[in-house]
């Protein structure tokens, strides 16, 4: 058994990558919970981390998981999510941690390409699991826990189900399958999974704390099918030969447990048949098992010695002032309720809302008087603390249809612990409230106010002024909908109010009007005529599938404006007819490729390359001994060949296009020159226009001047001027790699660029582009600022905002994300570091299009809205359900939570709280190593509750169950359990009300990382040294055969910048390279790549030769079957097509494959593979493109 | 019970309403305790802060209303099971835990919150319209003398509404305290009643 120490991880794992993670200093003990929980694993097959929710158990779990991978190149993981966010998370962080903290290269952990060496496979339902493991069982599988909530009520969800199965697994028993009772089914289904799912080395389960019911036959489907898919010992009697246990090892993760006793472990292990396991401590000297946490004649001390020695829990702290803070004090709670001053009642100053308060609680309270409910309510379930609207009665008609996933499921809003009868899902008191909220409708003819919404709404107006965010959790979707429609409200008055206050007077009657205008729009929408804000009736939380998901985005991705706010109706879409709107003068100003202003976000590399001399073309001449003139036209002719290569439908000469083509082909002069600055410009090209091929061709006499392109005036040109400003918003990052810093330096500009044109600044710029105009009528556009002067207008309001003005502006906001550049990379755009250039825009305006003010989520996770509110800017209120409670972070620019609606269980309100608090979090930012910060600077948690209504009771039964599970998890006294999600009010109301504090004083885990298991057998040195150097062998070799191949053939070899991958130009001589010594003229010359790779799933390392052909339009079909037929010919070569985002062409290559050993791969090989590849890409080019095989 | 009388006439309504709620004879033991303090060998002993209750509810909404639904139901039971003297007690009786006690204390009061005024003596009246429209004959037949004491008492429900600190637009004032009081008393539809 082999047992690995700290120093042993420090040679594969760097948890600390960045000098950001150095700082926060979590590294350490990231490195110690993975060595821990390694060797609890190595010793004992189970093993629970159980870190406070936001310390990175991810990536503990990922470094376990390498290190399984690592000592067993085999090894065969698989994880389970809790839901499709996460799981795709998951996905997302393992190739995040391979890139970034697995320190080796090679073929097991990190491939060659520096991606996880074997693929993670993303399983939409357990069929696709069972099918994607009998296609390829060395993969790494990713499921999610949904997946296994099948629906089975109905015979034909059954018949469904079974006749999938027998598709992928044709030898199962179709009789057992024949089961007729859902129960049967399910333990026949769940067992004939196990004939299908592989082994597992190690089974990592998320957010374990899901199953804390256990697997019985009465629990529920989840559990059960679970645990016998992966072989719980109760299915052995009943199951086939084929039945065994699946999973080696398990590792639960979860920052919450258990609730209230330590039985809930042993109930999750057991689901996986781990429940009687025995465990022995580091020293093997004692013996204990798991099955004495579930018998309640053990006493809790004992308990909790078994749970240590399968358990690590971390506890975070942050130095503030010098002293060590853990969560219960860097949290400021509001636990009684109000939002104005810390830990007070929530105040209703105005007499009529505290009236209607004391009618709705009169008719909450003759509901609970009423004998059915004997003085009880379930915790979270009364309709009336939330919002008035009608509840979820009538959400299940308009449903998402998902066939294989079980009700009880689809409606994670309650806890599963609690009552499932349909009154209480709707809510008792909703039938009452409806009815007092239609009579006052009926009388006055509006909506009757709701007092806490109301408060609620007040208390987080002012996040528009100041750019702080706010989460808000709520129980009914209803509710999402109802505070965003009253935020909204809030919003269109604050912008409002900004415009008259920002536009010359003369433009305030237009302002006035066009509120009035949007208002009369606004009160046009169904939903505001029936009184009710726009909301689809749908009940928490179905997870699509992925090709639904798909379609969503799809749908997504044009921007149609709306009417819900000001914001949107005016500024997104297409924006008021006849109107200068925010949306026409994106539309047909900044966007439009022909607009004077379309290179308004553009930089100037050629003048930058130049050191931004006054006069950027006789600056070029000089350098490159040139006359101006000639310069003139020897670039026209380079630019024209170039425009028209590119654009082969632009009709004109769009500014945009032509400014390009002119920056290419001075940069081609400036690569010609050679030296420093000709490498430079190479970067530049090789980065920012790739695929170009050179060439010139003479222009028509209306192509522009290069004057036009080159030494031009736009927004970064002009920041640049401004040292301290672009300090702020567009820092240079130092560092003596070109290629690096230039392409930061891209990066930054195009993440600011999509900023200013679709967040919260475009307000501001768009304020100041009107402002000169005489009113807002669409022809009033042609009066526009000319670009330069704009530019540098926007600047100077720029500087104006740095100096004077703090809050919510442009300034604000680009700043924020420059400051946080790399944290944004890192949570929402972890592709862009090694994306192409020419993609940013796509990836950065995929997430910041369609912006909200105040974002609404609730059925499933709107990816875009989480990431645009980890962003600064919009939205700045996000209101969800507990859809957002697990898996999302959302804690970059958010430090207050607000549990509108609370949770029975501490584990949920926990869990939401950690959406904010997390490693790298504004609070943990703005507030570790720093003094005593101001009271507004804590991370702020809200209950909001009215102290005159039965809802007092409810918080505080919740508030005493969260200090309860603060205290067992953590070495601190425990108090009696209360286990009853039910609020009897009869018995309640005779309690004191007395404060419910949380705990105070420093938090100490009860479960820390002990020292014996840092003991491990694999110190530093067994970390195999040739693993190391076998990537600079394979190098070392290539390197070899690449000059001999030079040595015999007539190559040109190219510059690379990656070191696993050559280039050249390899002169042809019909479909063989030509020898250098060879008489014969060659036939062609054909640029081509070879790299380095790691097999997909395997030891072996490839090589790959690489040859481009072109781009084709493969919508006409004959050029596919040319394709086609062209492939068949090749036979070792396969003909390639990507297809490119940004000019929807099809790109062609050729590429062969060779596996590559540094011992026996041998050059006539080398040479084979080359020739091949470029013969056929050459062949290829001239067959369908024969124009440009000629170039 | 051997506790000085003057101690019942202390009690506050937020006390009278606390004791309407209480649910067992141990819990009235406590309340007492706690009204009275420390016994001294079994014996009471004075009262250490009569007017300071430990915070309840019951100085609330959800306390007020409650305890008007506790009071109901004793006083349906009590007339059910033709313990009329006991019903008469609560509901017409002028002893300490009577509802006119409640009510006079609750008029008494100069620092009283007018809506919490206000909206109990809604309770009162609608406790005391449903008995009478439920018990007309049998009970209150001979009781005229008693529920005219109380309907004097809730007579005064109009000053309670006037000195409600709305808005001073007398229409809209009307017109919201008029449908108010029209909801505040209509019941309330429970799941399972028939529209």
């Amino acid at each position: 058994m082999k047992t690995v120490s700290p120093e042993f991880v420090d040679q594969l794992i760097n948890f600390a990558p960045t000098e950001d993670a150095r700082k926060m200093g979590f590294a350490d003990g990231q490195r110690d919970g993975t060595v821990a929980l390694f060797n609890m694993l190595q010793r004992n097959k189970v093993a629970y981390l159980a870190d406070e929710v936001g310390m990175g158990k991810t990536y503990v779990a990922l470094g376990v998981m390498s290190l399984v991978r690592y000592l067993d190149p085999h090894a065969r993981i698989v994880v389970i999510a809790p839901r499709e966010n996460i799981q795709r998370k998951w996905v997302k962080e393992l190739k995040n941690f391979v890139r970034n903290n697995w320190r080796i290269v090679g073929n097991r952990v990190k491939s060659l390409q520096g991606e996880p060496a074997w693929d993670p496979v993303h399983c939409g339902t357990l069929i696709d699991f069972v099918r994607e493991a009998m296609l390829s069982a060395d993969r790494d599988f990713f499921l999610r826990m949904t997946s296994f909530s099948l629906a089975l009520k109905q015979a034909e969800s059954r018949l469904r189900l079974r006749q999938r199965l027998f598709k992928e697994l044709r030898w199962v028993n179709r009789r057992t399958l024949a089961a007729k009772t859902p129960e049967t089914f399910r333990d026949a289904f769940g067992s004939a999974l196990n004939a299908g799912f592989p082994d597992a080395d190690l089974l990592v389960v998320d957010e374990a704390h899901n199953l804390k019911h256990g697997y019985s036959a009465r629990g529920s489907i989840r559990n059960r099918t679970m645990g016998l898919a992966f072989g719980h010992p109760s299915g052995r009697d009943t199951a086939g030969e084929q039945y065994r246990p699946r999973a080696k090892r398990l590792l639960l993760l979860s920052a919450t447990p258990f609730e209230e006793d330590y039985a809930a472990i042993q109930r999750q292990l057991d689901v996986f048949g781990f429940g009687d396991a025995k465990l022995r401590d580091p020293d093997d000297r004692h013996l204990v098992s798991v099955a004495r946490l579930a018998m309640p004649d053990v006493t809790e001390h004992e308990k909790r010695d078994i749970v240590g020695q399968l358990m690590v829990r971390r506890v975070s702290s942050l130095r503030i002032g010098g002293e060590e803070h853990t969560k219960n004090m860097y949290r400021r709670e509001w636990r009684q309720g109000g939002y104005e001053r810390h830990d007070n009642p929530m105040r209703l100053d105005d007499p009529r809302q505290r009236l209607i308060v004391a009618l709705m609680q009169k008719k909450v309270a003759e509901v609970l008087q009423d004998e059915r409910f004997n003085s009880s309510f379930q915790i979270g379930m009364l309709s009336s603390f939330e919002s008035f609207l009608e509840t979820v009665g009538s959400s299940s008609r308009r449903r998402r249809k998902d066939d294989d996933v079980d009700e009880q499921d689809r409606d994670p809003t309650f806890d599963g612990a609690q009552g499932r009868d349909a009154d209480e899902k709707q809510g008792i008191d909703t039938d009452a409230i409806t009815g007092v909220v239609t009579s006052y409708r009926s009388r006055f003819g509006r909506g009757l106010p709701h007092p806490k919404l109301d408060a609620t709404a007040d208390a987080f107006a002012a996040a528009f002024d100041t750019g702080e965010k706010t989460l808000v959790f709520v129980r009914r979707v209803r509710t999402v909908e109802e505070l965003a429609a009253k935020l909204d409200l809030r919003f269109d008055n604050w912008i409002r109010t900004k415009m008259l206050k920002t536009l010359p007077d003369r433009l305030g009657p237009a302002v006035e009007r066009l509120f009035e205008q949007y208002e009369q729009e606004r009160a046009r929408r169904p939903e505001e005529q029936a009184g009710r804000p726009s909301a689809p009736l749908v009940v928490d939380a179905i997870e699509p599938e992925p090709d639904e998901l798909a379609e969503d985005r799809a749908a997504d991705d044009l921007d149609e404006g709306g009417s819900e706010s000001f914001f949107a109706w005016f500024f997104r879409g297409a924006g008021p007819a006849g109107l200068l709107s925010g949306a026409a003068f994106q539309k047909n100003r900044l966007s439009s490729q022909g607009s004077v202003y379309s290179t308004f976000f553009e930089d100037d590399y050629v003048a930058w390359l130049l050191d931004r001399p006054a006069d950027v073309l006789t600056d070029l001449a000089t350098q490159v001994h040139d006359e101006r003139g000639e310069l003139c036209a020897s670039l026209r002719d380079r630019a024209y060949y170039l425009f028209r290569a590119l654009n082969t439908r632009a009709e004109g000469y769009p500014r945009i296009l032509v400014f390009n083509a002119y920056q290419r082909a001075a940069l081609e002069r400036l690569q010609e020159l050679g030296g420093d600055r000709g490498e430079q410009a190479r970067v530049v090209l090789e980065q920012a226009f790739p695929d170009v091929a050179s060439g010139t061709r003479h222009p028509p006499a209306g192509f522009p001047q290069p004057d036009d392109s080159l030494g031009i005036t736009t927004f970064f040109t002009e920041l640049v001027k401004q040292p301290a400003l672009r300090d702020q918003i567009w820092p240079e990052d130092a560092s003596p790699d070109f290629q690096w810093r230039f392409r930061r330096r891209e990066q930054r500009r195009t993440l600011l660029s999509g900023l200013a044109r679709l967040g919260a600044s475009y307000i501001d710029l768009y304020l100041l582009a009107i402002r000169k105009l005489p009113s807002f009528d669409l022809r009033a556009q042609t009066e526009s600022s000319a670009p330069q002067t704009f530019a540098r207008e926007f600047v100077g309001l720029l500087l104006e905002q740095q100096g004077h003005t703090q809050g919510l502006n442009a300034f604000y906001e680009l700043s924020q994300a420059a400051a946080t550049f790399d944290l944004l990379l890192a949570v929402n755009f972890p592709d862009v570091e090694t994306a192409p250039l020419s993609t940013l825009a796509a990836k950065f305006g995929d997430t910041l299009q369609q912006q909200v003010p105040v974002g609404r989520m609730h059925g499933r996770v709107n990816k875009r809205l989480v990431r645009q509110f980890r962003m600064p800017g919009f939205p700045l209120v996000l209101a969800s359900t507990d859809v957002l409670q697990e898996g999302e972070d959302l804690h970059t620019f958010c430090r207050r939570v607000v549990h509108y609606g609370v949770t029975w269980t501490p584990s949920a309100m926990e869990q939401r709280t950690g959406r904010v608090d997390r490693i790298g979090s504004l609070v943990q930012r703005s507030l570790d190593d720093q003094p005593r910060p101001a009271d507004t600077e804590w991370l702020q948690v809200h209950y909001p509750h009215l102290q005159d209504t039965v809802e007092v009771l409810q918080v505080r039964r919740v508030l005493r169950r969260l200090n309860r599970f603060l205290q067992l998890i953590h070495n601190k006294k425990g108090d009696a359990t209360e286990s009853d999600s039910r609020i009897n009010t009869a018995r309640e109301m005779l309690e004191g009300l007395e404060d419910i504090k949380p705990p105070e004083g420093r938090l100490e885990s009860a479960f820390p990382v002990l020292p014996g298991w840092l003991q491990g057998s694999l110190g530093p040195d067994a970390v195999r040294s040739n693993v190391a150097l076998d990537q600079d062998h394979l190098l070392a070799h290539l390197e070899a055969l690449w000059t001999t191949l030079l040595d015999r053939f007539s190559i040109r070899r190219l510059r690379s910048a990656n070191e696993r991958m050559l280039r050249g130009f390899a002169l042809m001589r019909r479909n063989d390279l030509l020898q250098r010594d060879s008489e014969s003229p060659g036939t062609g010359e054909k640029e081509f790549s070879i790299e380095l790779r790691s097999q997909a799933a395997g030891d072996a390392t490839l090589l790959r030769c690489y040859s481009h052909v072109g781009r084709l339009d493969l919508k006409k079909p004959a050029l596919l079957d040319d394709l086609y037929r062209a492939q068949r010919d090749f036979g070792f070569v396969k003909v390639c097509v990507r297809r490119e985002a940004t000019d929807q062409t099809d790109n062609i290559s050729v590429e062969g494959d060779l596996p590559f050993h540094p011992e026996t791969t041998q050059v006539g090989e080398l040479e084979l593979l080359i020739a091949r590849t470029v013969g056929a890409a050459a062949r290829l080019q001239r067959g369908l493109m024969p124009d440009e095989a000629e170039d | 019970m051997g506790y000085r009388p003057s101690l019942w006439t202390e009690l506050t309504p937020e006390e009278i309403l606390e004791y309407w709620s209480l649910l067992t004879a141990a819990q009235r033991a406590a309340f007492l305790e706690r009204l009275t303090g420390d016994s001294l060998e079994g014996l009471p002993t004075a009262i250490k802060d009569p007017l300071k209750s430990h915070d309840t509810l019951f100085d609330r909404y959800a306390g007020i209303y409650h305890a008007f639904g506790c009071l109901s139901r004793h006083i349906e039971t009590a007339l059910d099971e033709r313990r009329e003297a006991e019903a008469e007690t609560r509901l017409l009786g002028a002893k300490y835990d009577s509802l006119p006690s409640l009510l006079e204390k609750t008029l008494a009061r100069d620092d009283a919150d007018p809506i919490a005024s206000y909206v109990t003596l809604l309770c009162a009246r609608q406790l005391r319209d449903d008995v009478v429209g439920r018990y007309r004959d049998d009970f209150f037949k001979t009781r005229k003398k008693g529920l005219a004491a109380l309907d004097r008492l809730l007579a005064r429900l109009p000053d309670l509404k006037n000195a409600l600190p709305l808005s001073d637009d007398d229409h809209e004032r009307a017109a919201f305290l008029d449908w108010y009081e029209s909801a505040f008393l209509r019941p309330a539809r429970v799941p399972g009643d028939r529209p």
